[in-house]
């Protein structure tokens, strides 16, 4: 992994086009900030962990058979009236 | 368009919706978007290219090809899946399916997040999804993936990452909205 130092204000340039810049710099927190071009999509790790987590559980929900989904199906709609 | 071909078309619809029924037995699957009656906005009076897909939890399904939905960039989580088929049903209302088109066998059960949380929305700009293309608010159809554990009263949806399906590019997406990580699992049957 590459490791720089960096102030509060400085930035980093990834490529071309993504520029990493320090907002500020507290006790726990530094605050960055981020300029992409759209196509590039950013997100918290732990967040994109979590749902590719939840992701992989969904795909495996295959195995719903007929009364189990007429079950949730009544709990749903019951719950809808 | 001649009216010669738009009978032509109609006439394979019903065919191939006829080819459905023979697979599913007394379950009604429809291309969305096709509601009762409507037209179908899709066909522009194309020949339907039906394609038969695998799916684990229908058996066998064809697939109008016209109707598939592009996920340019996937689903974090299931590399490699980049092409999927809306399912649904009569008897399954409220509760669609994403079924993957390549490779097979994978169906992912969707629920409109309404059903969880009547205020739900999300903003969607042709900025914050470029991959949709351009979006109409009209033709957007918005979904949340199910978790069903082993007890079907405890199952969750994920409302901080639903899916977009832009009806008219025929393009999808999984999007992350902002808010709370508790959002990743919120029940769909509140006690």
């Amino acid at each position: 992994m590459l490791v720089f130092s960096r102030k509060k204000d400085d930035a980093i340039i990834i490529g071309n086009d993504i520029e990493i810049k320090i907002i500020s710099i507290g006790r726990d927190t530094v605050k960055i900030g981020i300029e992409a071009p759209r196509h590039i999509t950013i997100h918290r790790k732990e967040i994109y962990l979590a749902i590719e987590e939840e992701n992989r559980k969904a795909a495996v929900t295959r195995n719903i058979n007929a009364s189990q989904l007429d079950l949730i199906k009544n709990l749903v709609r019951k719950k809808k009236t | 368009m001649a009216v010669g071909d738009c009978r032509e078309a109609t006439q394979s619809v019903t065919r191939a919706e006829e080819t459905l029924h023979r697979h599913l037995g007394s379950s009604r699957f429809y291309r969305y978007p096709n509601k009762g009656g409507q037209q179908r906005p899709t066909l522009h009076g194309l020949r339907l290219t039906l394609i038969k897909v695998p799916s684990l939890t229908f058996g066998e399904v064809e697939i109008d090809e016209t109707t598939i939905f592009e996920f340019e960039r996937g689903l974090p989580g299931l590399a490699g899946l980049k092409r999927f088929a809306v399912l649904e049903s009569e008897e399954t209302e409220p509760f669609r399916w994403l079924q993957s088109i390549d490779p097979p066998h994978l169906c992912l059960m969707m629920i409109e997040p309404s059903h969880i949380k009547p205020d739900y929305h999300v903003k969607l700009n042709k900025h914050s999804n470029p991959e949709l293309g351009p979006i109409n608010p009209e033709q957007v159809l918005i979904m949340v993936l199910v978790v069903v554990p082993e007890d079907p009263t405890q199952m969750t949806a994920n409302l901080l990452a639903p899916i977009i399906f832009n009806l008219e590019t025929r393009k999808g997406t999984q999007a992350v909205i902002d808010g709370k990580p508790e959002m990743l699992r919120v029940k769909v049957i509140q006690s």
